[in-house]
């Protein structure tokens, strides 16, 4: 009885490990810079509007959370998708986030030293950009 | 005498009316002059300009000087030319000193407690703040962080018929003019109607300095990482084209 209890758990583990990976809940989208242009490449700074909002891996609602931002929170606002907006946050005390840094050595990808990742654009006001 | 201003960049003063080797000192854009005598020869004015804190008399092409605008006007492009040769004409970086020091009294103008050193905050509204509240006089603008703020205010004031020191035009409403702001999209499109209804969206405007030909020049902050200039092209009707994903053109009513 108790080895096909196993086996019955097992089964929906893998399948809900399965469903996450087709849904690609763990997948990351990076922030790509737009180094084209004349300007930061980012070029807005918003504040968080709500409570609390996920820092989310990818730009939707399905998607692992890789934390929490809060109100009145200051992220750089790089680039949208949809309703989704693709931040950079710079923990506090933090000057530089090396965005533009980013830009030169790796080819449009944020790899600098905050935290990146998507929340709801309606979650952000703008205030300087 | 007759106030004249520089309308071109390192303007050559010279000890006699002629092309040779006499220079005695140069001028920069938006300098002011005073003209002192009548022209001589086909082209050539006597001035007496500020250099370097002294004063120099000599000969400058009448071809580099315009006639002053407004007091309003000139004091705006002024700061911008200042602020411009302040960052070596755009070679200077924003985060250097003492170039980092120079935007965070762009941010002080805002009232907004940066120093320059902080590489990710954009600052070039707050260096259009800066000029603007230092040429004085402009009563009503909307001083911001975000260029969005006092564009949608200029271009409301012009819709309603508000007394504004600057109205919104559309780029084929006006010929833009020294003094003029342009307007442009930053990543999402957007046009002078949503422009009209809304003051957040991702935005950036320089100020006018000089016109030349099919070409306007503009002065503005956080461009190429200083303070720079940008060229927009006009037709052959004065407008703009429409290149550089300009939406607006704020008229200067001072």
């Amino acid at each position: 009885m108790k080895k096909y209890f196993v086996i019955a758990l097992a089964t929906i583990l893998g399948a809900l490990v399965f469903y996450l990976l087709q849904n690609s809940y763990f997948k990351h989208k990076p922030i790509l810079l737009d180094a084209s242009t004349a300007y930061d490449v980012c070029g807005t700074l918003s504040i968080i509007t709500r409570d609390k909002v996920d820092l989310n891996a990818r730009p939707a609602e399905f998607s692992l959370s890789k934390g929490a931002l809060t109100q009145q929170q200051t992220v750089n606002v790089c680039i949208e998708e949809g309703e989704w907006s693709g931040i950079i946050v710079a923990p506090r005390g933090t000057k530089n986030c090396e965005i533009q840094g980013a830009v030169n050595s790796s080819g449009n990808k944020y790899n600098g030293p905050c935290e990146y990742g998507w929340v709801p654009t309606e979650a952000l006001r703008m205030f300087a950009g | 005498m007759t106030k004249m201003i520089v309308s071109t960049d390192r303007v050559n003063v010279r000890r006699t009316p002629a092309f040779s080797n006499n220079r005695i000192g140069a001028l920069n854009l938006t300098d002011p002059v005073d003209v002192t005598g009548p022209q001589q020869g086909d082209r050539w004015l006597p001035i007496q300009a500020s250099v370097g804190g002294g004063t120099i008399d000599g000969f400058v092409s009448k071809n580099v000087l315009r006639a002053p605008l407004s007091d309003a006007k000139e004091r705006l492009v002024r700061e911008c030319g200042i602020n411009w040769v302040k960052f070596n004409r755009g070679r200077a970086q924003e985060n250097v000193f003492p170039w980092a020091e120079y935007v965070g009294e762009y941010w002080a103008s805002i009232n907004m407690d940066l120093d320059g050193l902080d590489r990710d905050v954009p600052w070039s509204a707050a260096f259009i703040s800066y000029a603007v509240r230092r040429a004085g006089g402009y009563d009503g603008f909307v001083f911001a962080a975000a260029h969005a703020r006092y564009c949608h205010k200029a271009i409301r004031a012009r819709l309603d018929g508000q007394e504004h020191p600057f109205w919104g035009f559309r780029i084929n409403e006006h010929k833009p003019e020294i003094g003029d702001m342009v307007c442009r999209w930053r990543s999402n499109r957007i046009n002078y109607d949503f422009a009209a209804d809304n003051q957040w969206y991702k935005s950036h405007c320089d100020i006018v300095v000089a016109i030349e030909d099919d070409n306007v020049f503009t002065i503005g902050g956080n461009v190429r990482h200083s303070v720079n200039h940008t060229r927009y092209k006009i037709n052959s009707s004065g407008f703009l084209t429409g290149d550089g994903n300009v939406y607006a053109v704020l008229r200067n009513n001072l």
